[in-house]
């Protein structure tokens, strides 16, 4: 919250300086006929606001309106909506909700076209809380042999039926408001990402989710691979053109990153990167103690990879010796947040690669992680260590969120909350414990909601799985056998279920493939 | 001159009216003209760019909206949102554009969205030429302008 605050109040400031009347040279444009027509708006103030409006988590309503009345006074012969003012004109033009009728009216003309391009779009797009949060995407594993030789033998088993089974399924669960939409709907938008999906997709080519887009790869049996991107929201699945080295399909993990509100440019199209981890080596110079990372990346601007070698700095502790040099099943989850993609690695670290290039990496210590904690004894850092890191990273309301059981005690849950303290020159990250959670009491609340003693018991064995992207007192857990996934309030530590443990059967509940989904209203092009 | 607790409020053609305190600051603008200078309270207040005929409109809502605030009893939301309705239903199209400019420069928040609402809704659902239509805007794409937007939003229509 406190970063909240900082950046508003600085964001506001630019904002209160900028919206001094500006020079006349620039209020007026000659247009062709001679005749003056109302400002445009500056383009950078244009962002300033999206980004302020979007961190104040309301729409564009600001005091700017002065000088705009003041210059348009009356153009006698002009119509109704070239009189509005601007700030006016992007008030109603970001009322529209439906996608239809937002991107339609891009149609109008130019100037509706852009401010619905600069502006509208962009806060309706996620991370801008302003943005609806439509729900969970989720993945089915494909039904087990036996079920789906059943299924087809009833049907004489075509070849196309078999085709049908083996590709992926894809879960729509609808939250809030979207909830209230009838359920065809639901299943539509679902219908939809299925359809765009290249063919023959398995769970383990969904490579990542990132602020609305889908970053996938193509199937085993490909090589070199072929990575796709992929908006449902504008119905646009794109191939991202092949870089011939990347051959070896068992060493690599791909993430994207994508904002719609920094990375900015006139196109008004998505511009995203692509970060293929490679491996992690030890620098020839000093083996022991200095890491390189080996990425390449897609820039979505000028179409092509880049080879980087970045190395980590400083490596804390005990690290490097337990780096995986090989394989990338260390990377329990990745997220991406203001330029920077954070990795969860399952022995007690968060890596985080700043995308913007020259590339920089650097560690941070997980708030539990044994190493660090002089309480343990020795056998009990043992114990720790050998137990398998889990837990869970998201975004909540801007902040970076961190959450996973304590070890010592099973029934506890904490969430914690990454700051970055500036200190003059450098910076150096800080966690603080946000909320602490016994399932214990947790299972008490259940009371509330009607399912069988089996679940209840289910209950406890939880883990949190996701958090809400604008509700910092909400966070989704999940647990297995029978699979469920219920949202909790830490505030009055109720729990609700998101959704009918029934159609959960075969849903992939890891929380690398549980995706908060907010649709992006910006398209995409095939570079 | 204004009794006290009163304000008045002097249109661009110089009609004059006289409104309670708690009505004329529904706008953040006089609210903030007041508490700077006191002069403001005992004088005429005059509204730049607003005829008679729309501040008589403007005051109506307010005064409206400044006694649901004050007593919920006799005003509910229910007759607000009827009131509110009616209100919008009445306007036409020269209107609602002096409506949308005067409650923006004035800063009546409530009213400025309630409007801003209103050209919404006459959006919705509605085809760019129907839409063109409506606020009589002309189509100033190129053909090729045309295209690349197609081209950027295949699946618009």
């Amino acid at each position: 919250m406190e970063q909240l605050q900082l950046m508003l109040s600085s964001l506001s400031k630019s904002l209160i300086s900028k919206a001094e009347p500006p020079s006349s040279s620039r209020l007026q444009e000659e247009n062709s006929n001679g005749t003056t027509r109302g400002s445009r708006w500056d383009i950078n103030l244009l962002i300033k606001i999206t980004r302020f409006s979007a961190a104040a988590g309301r729409c564009v309503r600001l005091s700017l309106s002065r000088w705009t009345v003041a210059q348009v006074e009356e153009g006698e012969n002009e119509d109704f909506w070239s009189r509005l003012p601007e700030d006016v004109k992007v008030d109603i033009l970001c009322r529209l909700e439906e996608e239809k009728d937002i991107i339609g009216a891009k149609f109008v003309s130019k100037d509706w076209n852009f401010l619905i391009s600069n502006v509208c779009v962009r806060i309706f797009s996620p991370p801008s809380p302003s943005a609806p949060f439509c729900g969970f995407l989720l993945f089915e594993e494909p039904p087990p042999e036996e079920e789906a030789g059943a299924g087809a033998g009833a049907i004489a088993s075509s070849d196309l039926e078999k085709e049908k089974k083996k590709k992926l399924n894809l879960l729509f669960i609808a939250i809030g408001k979207y909830m209230a939409r009838d359920f065809c709907q639901r299943v539509k938008l679902a219908q939809r990402i299925s359809d765009l999906l290249p063919p023959k997709l398995e769970v383990s080519d969904i490579q990542h989710y990132c602020n609305g887009l889908l970053l996938l790869a193509s199937s085993c049996h490909q090589n070199p691979i072929q990575y796709y991107v992929c908006n449902p929201a504008t119905n646009q699945c794109i191939r991202i053109p092949i870089n011939p080295n990347h051959q070896n399909r068992e060493e690599y993990h791909s993430s994207l990153a994508f904002d719609p509100l920094n990375h900015y440019s006139n196109d008004c199209v998505c511009n995203y990167r692509i970060v293929h981890y490679i491996r992690g080596s030890a620098a020839a110079a000093s083996a022991a103690a200095v890491l390189e990372l080996e990425l390449d990346v897609f820039c979505s601007e000028t179409g092509e990879w880049t080879s980087h070698v970045v190395p980590l700095q400083p490596p804390p502790h005990n690290f490097v010796s337990r780096f995986p040099r090989v394989g990338f099943d260390w990377i329990r989850q990745t997220v991406y947040r203001d330029g920077i993609l954070y990795y969860l690695t399952s022995f007690g670290y968060l890596v985080c690669i700043n995308v913007n290039i020259p590339l920089t990496c650097w560690v941070v210590v997980l708030p539990d992680n044994a190493q660090q904690d002089t309480n343990y004894s020795m056998s009990e850092r043992k114990e720790k260590e050998d137990q398998e890191f889990g837990g869970c990273i998201g975004i909540s309301s801007g902040c970076f969120y961190y959450s996973n059981r304590y070890s010592q005690s099973r029934s506890t849950m904490l969430v914690w909350m990454l700051l970055v303290v500036d200190n003059g020159e450098a910076s150096h990250s800080k966690w603080v414990l946000r909320h602490t959670i016994n399932t214990g009491e947790m299972v008490e609340m259940i009371g509330t909601v009607p399912c069988d003693q089996g679940i209840k018991n289910n209950i406890e064995s939880c883990w949190p799985c996701a958090f809400h992207p604008y509700n910092d007192q909400i966070i989704y857990m999940a647990a297995q056998q029978p699979r469920l996934f219920f949202t909790y309030r830490h505030r009055t530590k109720r729990v609700s279920m998101v959704h009918f443990p029934f159609f959960l059967r075969r849903t992939v509940l890891d929380q690398k493939l549980i995706f908060p989904y907010s649709r992006c209203l910006l398209p995409l092009i095939q570079t | 001159m204004a009794s006290k607790g009163n304000l008045t409020l002097k249109s661009c053609n110089g009609k004059e009216f006289i409104v309670e305190e708690k009505v004329a600051v529904m706008s953040t603008t006089i609210k903030n003209m007041v508490d700077v200078d006191d002069s403001f309270a005992q004088g005429v207040i005059p509204i730049i760019g607003v005829d008679g005929k729309i501040l008589a409109k403007l005051i109506e809502y307010c005064k409206e909206h400044a006694e649901a605030d004050e007593d919920e009893e006799v005003k509910s939301e229910e007759y607000l949102k009827k009131f509110d309705e009616k209100f919008v239903d009445e306007l036409n199209l020269n209107d609602l554009y002096d409506l949308l400019k005067a409650s923006n420069y004035l800063e009546i928040t409530k009213l400025l969205n309630l409007l801003c609402q209103k050209v919404a809704s006459m959006i919705k659902g509605k085809k760019p030429e129907e839409i063109r239509r409506i606020f009589n805007i002309k189509n100033d794409f190129t053909p090729e302008e045309e295209e690349e937007i197609n081209r950027q939003n295949p699946w618009a229509f």
